[in-house]
């Protein structure tokens, strides 16, 4: 009797070791799961802030008058943009987030080529297709191939149109505009941006503590500000993006310095920061580059 | 017997004649005026162009050392003149698009053109053209002289010192392209669509088309208006279109980055090239004089007795061979301008050789790329036609195979 009590107790420790064992199992799950969501909302959050920097952009280009630097300029970070956000949108598909990637101004899912993650592979057992279907996917396979085309030739055109003219003489007639007036107008610009920004600033109660925190301190901070003001332009300290310090402006090239523009411009304090990350990205790429 | 005023005369004649005979030729009309379309011409009268980047003669030893032109020159040339004749046609309202480009080129009509000589001052020109048929419409040679003066007007796109050589040729394009009736035209156009369908798309196309002996095209049956094949093709043959725009940008830039330093080159060369000729004759008119009154003065001493004592053939004799010396002395000074065409076209070479290699480059660039996706539309073309169909399709590698 007392054989089988010392029996039955060894039996429910095993079993509650087991449990014991056992129990991190969904968590680690959840957490896992967790973290693909958190990484799909993140790519789905950058898609939106490039997409709003790219209606900004588009919209603006509509008053700027032909072959102008500065519509030249927005085509350039026009075709910039359709890469990032072309290659966050892949980024998703081979996630398998494909309702997601339906809500999202992506193009097309089957121009990314392969199967996305968790889809099931073609069987024997699927039905067969007509010909009218393979007809259509291979049409679709083919437009694809052309878009694809299309979009080269519009990076060509930008890239044709922001060519600097070779002249032996500066100052020449006819010619577009001269580097260092570029980067006289960039610095300009900057300037006026960053001056704007101060008086907000300013007119908001002082937000500067939140500055040197990072990205995520910056956005808390930022929140309040846009539910106290409404829609304003890029809270943080002058002279700061994305919680870390503005190199010159003359150090950007066009692309940097739009996306800059855009960041600073942006009233969402979520897209704000995406773009930020943009900047940055794109300031690493071109330093490593 | 011959009279001793009519010996003079006669070798004064010769001489004046040997001396003089420095004028040039052309077949170009002077203030030639553009032939323009009175009316917009419906699209389906429109015919595409393109012109193909020009080829050029080998340059002789005299025409390097003598006249300092080199192949560097040359390369700029061969891209810069079609892109002044593109602008030249566009202007006329007659053409669809005219585009220049680095190979053949698929369009309504081609024009190929070599440049037999150009210096600035004198250029001759052979141009070619031919329609989608493959029918020839003409191969001609234009030549014109201008004055440094004619540098004075220049425009970029509108007017060149050789304009008159580039309305010419485009009003002589006009001229053919008017003598086709529409249904040649709308001929023309659906060849130049069709020998694109079946470059692309040999399984569905290459029967719509026979070619003769002599290399021309002709319908041998049409696919149907909303052929679905077709309709792809027209959207492949659209990108082509624009691809072609865009290697046109390339050449515009190109053409607008040379335009300052070629217009300088050839009037500065032109002046040096003149001034150089105007010594030589010089020189060449005194050494002929000289020789004519060495020759006046043997003779008359020689044959005419009437004479007597006169100093006359001694004075001949003597003033003949300083006119002879003097004219040696002369050519020395061709040395100082030929020292000077050498620099100018020198540092003119050094100029245009980059925007040459630029423009190269990219296109080369842009053609490569654009091949491997003609590639991949050919095959899904293909693959799409094999599938619509349910016919077997040829393969790449055999049909190249099979090809004449």
């Amino acid at each position: 009797m007392k054989r089988n009590a010392v029996i039955l107790s060894r039996a429910r420790l095993l079993f509650c070791g087991f449990a014991l064992l056992l129990l991190p199992v969904p968590w680690f799950l959840a957490v896992g799961q967790a973290a693909a969501e958190d990484r799909v909302a993140s790519i789905m959050s950058s898609i939106l802030a490039l997409d709003s920097a790219r209606k900004t952009v588009v919209e603006e280009l509509a008053s700027l008058p032909a072959a102008s630097p500065e519509r030249i300029d927005s085509l350039d970070f026009i075709a910039y943009l359709n890469t990032r956000i072309g290659s966050y949108c892949k980024q998703l598909y081979q996630a398998g987030a494909l309702v997601e990637l339906e809500r999202l101004p992506c193009p097309a899912a089957a121009r990314y080529g392969g199967r996305p993650a968790g889809a099931d592979p073609p069987s024997a057992s699927a039905p067969a297709l007509t010909r009218a279907e393979r007809t259509a996917r291979l049409d679709e396979k083919l437009l694809d191939a052309l878009g694809e085309f299309d979009e080269m030739l519009t990076k060509e055109e930008a890239k044709i149109a922001s060519r600097t003219p070779k002249r032996r003489e500066s100052g020449g007639a006819g010619g577009r505009r001269p580097a260092a007036d570029s980067t006289g107008q960039q610095a300009a610009g900057e300037r006026q941006a960053t001056a704007s920004v101060s008086e907000r600033q300013e007119g908001a109660g002082g937000t500067d503590s939140t500055s040197a925190g990072g990205g995520r301190t910056a956005t808390a901070t930022e929140d309040a500000s846009a539910e106290s003001q409404g829609p304003v332009v890029s809270p943080g300290k002058p002279g700061f993006g994305g919680g870390r310090k503005l190199p010159p402006p003359e150090d950007d090239d066009i692309v940097a310095r739009q996306l800059r523009e855009a960041a600073q411009k942006e009233p969402d304090p979520e897209l704000q920061r995406k773009l930020w990350e943009e900047y940055w990205k794109y300031k690493g790429g071109v330093k490593s580059d | 017997m011959t009279s001793p005023r009519l010996s003079i005369g006669l070798i004064l004649g010769i001489a004046l004649l040997l001396g003089g005979c420095a004028s040039g030729m052309g077949n170009v009309p002077d203030r030639a005026r553009p032939m323009m379309a009175a009316a917009e011409l419906a699209d389906s009268e429109l015919l595409d162009v393109t012109i193909s980047v020009f080829d050029s003669a080998e340059l002789s030893e005299k025409e390097k050392t003598r006249l300092g032109l080199s192949e560097e020159i040359r390369r700029a040339e061969e891209r810069f003149m079609p892109v002044h004749l593109k602008y030249t046609m566009q202007r006329s309202g007659y053409w669809g698009a005219v585009r220049v480009v680095p190979g053949e080129g698929n369009a309504d009509v081609r024009v190929e053109g070599t440049i037999r000589y150009s210096d600035g001052e004198h250029l001759a020109l052979r141009i070619r053209a031919t329609d989608a048929r493959g029918v020839p419409w003409f191969e001609k040679t234009y030549s014109e002289n201008v004055r440094p003066a004619d540098y004075a007007g220049i425009v970029p796109e509108k007017k060149d010192a050789f304009q008159d050589t580039y309305t010419t040729i485009a009003n002589d394009l006009v001229v053919y392209r008017n003598h086709l009736t529409a249904e040649e035209l709308q001929n023309i156009r659906r060849i130049a669509e069709l020998r694109f369908a079946a470059e692309m798309a040999p399984d569905a196309f290459s029967g719509d088309l026979a070619q003769d002996a002599a290399g021309r095209y002709r319908v041998r049956r049409l696919p149907a208006a909303d052929d679905p094949m077709l309709r792809r093709i027209r959207a492949v043959r659209g990108r082509d279109a624009m691809l072609v725009d865009t290697i046109n940008d390339y050449y515009d830039a190109y053409y607008r980055d040379l335009w300052q330093p070629y217009a300088d080159w050839r009037v500065e060369h032109g002046k040096e090239v003149a001034a150089m000729r105007e010594v030589e004759k010089e020189a060449l008119t005194r050494k002929l004089l000289g020789i004519a009154a060495i020759a006046g003065g043997v003779l008359l001493s020689t044959r005419d007795n009437s004479l007597g004592n006169s100093s006359l053939p001694d004075v001949m004799i003597m003033g003949g061979a300083a006119a002879v010396y003097s004219g040696f002395q002369r050519s020395k000074d061709t040395i100082i301008h030929r020292d000077a065409i050498a620099e100018l076209s020198t540092s003119f070479s050094a100029e245009a050789e980059p925007l040459v290699v630029e423009v190269e480059g990219e296109t080369v660039r842009l053609t490569g790329s654009a091949e491997e996706q003609y590639a991949q539309w050919r095959s899904l073309l293909r693959t799409i036609y094999g599938s619509e169909t349910g016919l077997p399709v040829t393969n790449e590698a055999d049909r190249k195979k099979n090809a004449p």
